[in-house]
C-alpha cells in the first residue's frame, strides 16, 4: 500500500493502492471451455430443458436453473450478434480504437463475446459496415495459448 | 402468480439528496451525515425517534469494503437496525418499503451513495464487476456493455458523431457525479397533518440473465417482468395513470427504450428532471435518485401519479419500477 497525504487550506487527499490477488477457482466446466480453447475448439454445453447449447459453458442453465447436461462442441464461425468500436482509452484495456462483438457460433444458441481483429479501424464506417449484425465471422486462436479466454478473438469471414 | 390485496400505504416524509460533479471538500461519510441529518430533519425525526436503516453503497468503486460498518454512525444508525443492499440504490428504496410493510417499525431512513471521483480510474474499479472467466479476459465496462446494446438499434449508415463506443457519443452517456440520496419511509400513522411528499403505490423489481451473450438486449424483458409485478401483486395499473416517469439507464437510446416499453400515455412526461448528462448520477445510485425525481414531482403537485425505473447491472440486466402517488389510495 502507497499512501500520500497532502495538507493545507486546498482539499486534501489520501491516495491508497492495494494489491489484493485472487486465486479463483474455475470449476470443471470452465476448465474444459479453455483447455479445449488452447486446442483449437470451441465447446458449450447442452441445457435439456430448453435444448439451448450454451456458449461460453455453463454447468448450469440459469433461464431454468436446471443443470446442463451434454458437451457440444460448435463451429468456430457465426454471425455477429451485437458489436461496438471502442474510442476512448480504458485503464486495462487496449489502446483504442478496437472493436469487440458478441457472436453467436454454428451450434450454438448463445452469443460468445470477443475481440474482432483483421479490419482497419480507421475508416469507420466501412468498419461499422463489416462489423455489421449478420456478418460472419471465424475464430482466431493464439499460437501460444496462455489458458484464458484471451486465447481467442473473431476475424472477419473471408479475410 | 394471484391478484392479491393492494399493500398497506406507506408515506415518503421527506427526500433530500446531496450531488457534486466532484465533491472534493467532503468526504464520503460527511456527506451520509449531511444528507442523513437532513432528511431527518426534513421528516420531522431524529436519531432517537429514527427506528431502522437501509442503506446501499457501491464499496468498489468508493474504495471502502463493507461500507455500511463504517457508515452506520454518520448514517444514524449506531443502536438502530441497519441492512446494506449489496445491489443497486432502487433496491434500498424497494427494501425500506417491505420493511414497514411487514410490520417491522414505523419509520425507516433509505439512504444511497456513491463517490467515483474517490475511484482514480473508475473504469477500472468497473471491471471488477465482470465475471472473472470469461468477460474480465475481454474486458468489459458499463460504457461498452451499453454501447453493445445499443448497436442492437442503430444500423450501419446511422449518422454518429465522435462516438466513445461506437453507436454511442457523450451526449448519449449518463454525466458521473459524486450524490448521497435519502429518503424517510412512515407507515399512514405516522403522517401529520401536513401531509407526506407522496405514497408509494407499489414496486417491483426482475432480474434477467448476467450473460449478455444469452439476453435478447432489445426485449427488457426485466423491465416488463418488474411491471407486471406490480400489477399483480400490488394491482396498480400498468402506466395509464401516469404523469410522469423518472428512468435511469445506461444510455439515452436505452432510455427510449425502457419508455417506449411502458405504453405510456401521449400526455406523459419522460425524464422532466432532466437528461442523463442534465442529471448528474452515479451508475449505483442513479434509480434511487430517478425515484426521488418522481417524489419530488408529485411532491411538488407536477404529477399526481409518477413512477421511477431503474435499469441497473450490464446493459440493463435488472429492472426495479416503484409507482407514487399524492392521495392515499388502496
Amino acid at each position: 500500500m502507497t499512501a500520500q497525504a497532502e495538507s493545507g487550506t486546498d482539499p486534501a487527499f489520501y491516495e491508497q493502492t492495494w494489491d489484493l490477488s485472487y486465486r479463483h477457482a474455475l470449476g470443471e466446466t470452465t476448465s474444459r471451455f479453455l483447455a479445449g480453447l488452447a486446442k483449437g475448439e470451441i465447446w458449450g454445453r447442452r441445457d435439456p430443458a430448453s435444448g439451448r447449447v450454451l456458449v461460453p459453458p455453463r454447468s448450469y442453465s440459469d433461464r431454468d436453473h436446471t443443470p446442463t447436461t451434454d458437451w457440444v462442441k460448435v463451429a468456430n464461425e457465426g454471425v455477429i450478434e451485437m458489436f461496438t468500436v471502442v474510442y476512448e482509452p480504458f485503464r486495462n484495456l487496449p489502446d483504442p480504437p478496437y472493436a469487440l462483438a458478441y457472436v453467436t457460433l454454428d451450434g450454438a444458441d448463445t452469443a460468445l463475446v470477443g475481440y474482432v481483429k483483421g479490419l482497419d479501424l480507421s475508416d469507420r464506417e466501412e468498419a461499422v459496415r463489416r462489423l455489421a449484425i449478420g456478418e460472419r465471422v471465424v475464430v482466431a486462436f493464439a499460437d501460444e495459448p496462455t489458458g484464458t479466454a484471451a486465447d481467442y478473438w473473431f476475424e472477419p469471414a473471408g479475410d | 402468480m394471484t391478484t392479491r390485496t393492494a399493500p398497506a400505504p406507506i408515506a415518503v416524509l421527506a427526500t433530500h439528496e446531496l450531488v457534486a460533479p466532484r465533491e472534493d471538500h467532503m468526504s464520503l461519510e460527511e456527506m451520509i451525515f449531511a444528507c442523513s441529518s437532513t432528511v431527518l430533519k426534513k421528516a420531522g425525526l431524529d436519531h432517537s425517534t429514527l427506528e431502522g436503516v437501509v442503506m446501499s453503497g457501491q464499496d468498489q468503486i468508493d474504495g471502502r469494503v463493507i461500507s455500511c460498518m463504517p457508515s452506520a454512525g454518520p448514517a444514524g444508525g449506531v443502536g438502530r437496525d441497519v441492512t446494506m443492499i449489496a445491489s443497486s440504490g432502487d433496491h434500498a428504496l424497494v427494501y425500506g418499503w417491505m420493511r414497514l410493510l411487514s410490520g417491522q417499525g414505523s419509520n425507516v431512513l433509505v439512504i444511497g451513495w456513491s463517490k467515483p471521483s474517490e475511484s482514480v480510474s473508475l473504469a477500472h474499479s468497473q471491471s471488477v464487476s465482470a465475471e472473472p472467466f470469461v468477460l474480465r479476459a475481454v474486458g468489459m465496462n458499463d460504457t461498452i456493455a451499453a454501447s453493445l446494446q445499443a448497436s442492437r438499434w442503430y444500423t450501419p449508415d446511422a449518422p454518429v458523431e465522435d462516438p466513445v463506443s461506437w453507436p454511442l457519443g457523450a451526449e448519449d452517456l449518463p454525466a458521473d457525479a459524486d450524490a448521497v440520496y435519502a429518503a424517510v419511509l412512515a407507515t399512514a400513522d405516522q403522517v401529520g397533518p401536513e401531509g407526506p411528499i407522496a405514497w408509494i403505490r407499489g414496486a417491483g423489481w426482475s432480474t434477467d440473465q448476467y450473460d449478455m451473450g444469452s439476453r435478447d438486449l432489445t426485449e427488457n424483458t426485466p423491465l416488463r417482468q418488474a411491471l407486471a409485478q406490480i400489477e399483480q401483486i400490488s394491482g396498480v395499473p400498468r402506466a395509464r395513470t401516469w404523469d410522469v416517469v423518472e428512468i435511469a439507464a445506461a444510455s439515452e437510446p436505452a432510455v427510449r427504450r425502457a419508455a417506449e416499453a411502458l405504453d405510456l400515455p401521449a400526455t406523459a412526461r419522460v425524464n422532466p428532471s432532466g437528461s442523463l448528462r442534465e442529471r448528474p448520477a452515479p451508475a449505483h445510485v442513479s434509480g434511487l435518485g430517478r425515484m426521488l425525481a418522481a417524489l419530488d414531482a408529485v411532491g411538488k403537485g407536477e404529477a399526481s401519479h409518477a413512477a421511477a425505473v431503474g435499469l441497473h447491472g450490464f446493459a440493463g440486466q435488472g429492472a426495479t419500477v416503484m409507482v407514487f402517488s399524492g392521495e392515499q389510495e388502496r
